[in-house]
């Protein structure tokens, strides 16, 4: 049974609805890599010794690594030089201190793509920090987060006002040296976003970043490190588009998550970034490493993802189940539609006794998208691990 | 769905305890002629009945996202699917 071809051409050549590109002056480092870009980008974010040191560090790594290429994917040449490496909306005075400083036009892009930021927000009982061309414009609900003692902040602003958590935390589940694209994004990240939920504290909302890459030819590269203190419960949720773009444009991220005993991290993603034309032109390449270690006994940490975006997407959300009876989980939907690439899966590595874990992984192709999933479920000997089961099913 | 797409499986498992339990499954499948020809003899057009069928298949993942998420998600679902039915 086959339907109308012009329907089917009308509908699968249909464009990117949230293609549009907003018109802000940005401050961007000229195109190229090397150690002052690292020192540059340190200093102009005003931070301490240590990060400048471990940004160096990863980047003198990252010399001695090579692009990997076990991934089912074809990847055209990524040149590193050609990439601007910052990118950040011109400070009007000294960076926004309430709505009514932020650029109007970055106001209205949000419109667009039907961010809550305003009362919406408090209504949905969402906070949004707004991550625009890596630097945070508006953050809100800070208030009734600090009133739980909930930090919930730009990964900058978390180096400045608490360096002992982020000297203790950063890279302690993604050491610079674990993959060629986290160890780029140890040296040369901008910003993101960092939660740490103290203990026995249950946030009091759905924390929600939304992401989106601006600037032409600017690789975004964010750092999102979540720590959920003994007892907590923190729900994380990650909403992306991109504007409609020729060039390839790298977008290399890192996620960490830590919970400690008795806490519970769930980490919701949607990801929907450009995907490239119906040639396969252009589109986002999506190379993320997201990795979350149950420290604790008894911890839990949750991934759900569905990935309808990106032209190529290369994404294993994982689980380090260190504590005694904790538990991973990984949920996920991956589309991958006209040119599409997707490899994505996960991994669970068993370590402490008693951890369970849950794959459920739903993949779709269609036109010529290709669709991997790629997993591994690790077993260290000791401990006893009842009923995992992961179920691939791609369609 | 359609000829010109691919779907891969490759499930690495590595289990170095005795007492472990472990479970694997997968399957491929296009979406059934049948399913579709059901749905459309239903007076259900081709394009709601792909989208019933995909959201039925993914339903297992979006219960996980919370409500407007998941809302969200299978409209984007929805979207991103179109017409891709051949």
């Amino acid at each position: 049974m086959a339907s109308t071809p012009t329907d089917l051409d009308a509908l699968v050549t249909q464009k990117y609805q949230h293609g549009f590109v907003t018109d802000v002056e940005s401050d961007t480092l000229p195109p190229g890599l090397d150690e002052d870009v690292v020192r540059v980008i340190s200093k102009i974010k005003r931070e301490p010794q240590f990060m400048l040191d471990w940004r160096l560090q990863a980047l003198r790594h990252w010399h001695t690594m090579a692009n990997p290429d076990w991934a089912h994917l074809r990847i055209a040449p990524i040149d590193y030089q050609s990439i601007s490496y910052y990118s950040a909306p011109r400070a009007r005075t000294d960076g926004p201190k309430s709505l009514d400083e932020v650029d109007p036009k970055l106001l209205a892009t949000y419109e667009k793509l039907g961010v809550p930021l305003h009362e919406r927000a408090r209504l949905a009982g969402v906070a949004v920090d707004a991550v625009f061309d890596s630097v945070s414009v508006a953050t809100t609900f800070k208030d009734k987060l600090s009133r739980a003692g909930v930090i919930f902040c730009s990964f900058s602003d978390a180096v400045q006002n608490h360096p002992e958590l982020i000297e203790q935390y950063l890279g302690s589940v993604v050491p610079y040296t674990d993959n060629y694209f986290a160890t780029l994004n140890s040296a040369v990240f901008t910003d993101g976003s960092f939660v740490y939920v103290p203990k026995g504290v249950r946030c009091p909302m759905e924390l929600s970043t939304y992401f989106r890459i601006n600037a032409a030819n600017t690789g975004q590269f964010e750092r999102t490190l979540i720590i959920a203190d003994e007892g907590s419960h923190v729900s994380y949720l990650e909403g992306c588009t991109a504007p409609m773009r020729d060039e390839n444009q790298l977008h290399a991220a890192v996620v960490e998550l830590v919970a400690l005993k008795d806490a519970n991290i769930k980490y919701s993603t949607v990801q929907n970034w450009y995907p490239g034309d119906e040639n396969g032109v252009g589109g986002i390449y999506n190379f993320v490493t997201k990795r979350g270690e149950c420290r604790g006994a008894s911890s839990r940490i949750s991934w759900t993802q569905v990935e309808t975006g990106s032209a190529i997407t290369w994404k294993y959300p994982s689980c380090v189940l260190t504590g005694d009876n904790s538990v991973g989980e990984f949920y996920s939907v991956a589309l991958a539609n006209h040119y599409q690439q997707a490899d994505t899966g996960t991994k669970m590595i068993h370590i402490g006794r008693n951890t369970r874990s849950t794959i459920v992984s739903k993949g779709i192709s269609a036109g010529r998208g290709q669709n991997t999933y790629r997993g591994l479920v690790k077993v260290l000997p000791s401990p006893k691990v009842p009923a995992i089961s992961p179920s691939a099913t791609p369609c | 769905m359609g000829d010109k797409c691919g779907a891969h499986t490759f499930p690495y498992m590595e289990i170095r305890n005795p007492s472990a339990v472990v479970e694997h499954e997968a399957t491929t499948s296009k979406i059934a002629d049948d399913q579709l020809f059901y749905c459309r003899s239903r007076g259900v057009s081709e394009e709601d009945a792909v989208n019933m069928i995909v959201n039925g298949f993914c339903k297992v993942v979006f219960k996980e996202l919370p409500m407007e998420f998941a809302v969200e998600a299978q409209n984007l679902l929805a979207v991103s699917l179109e017409g891709s039915v051949g």
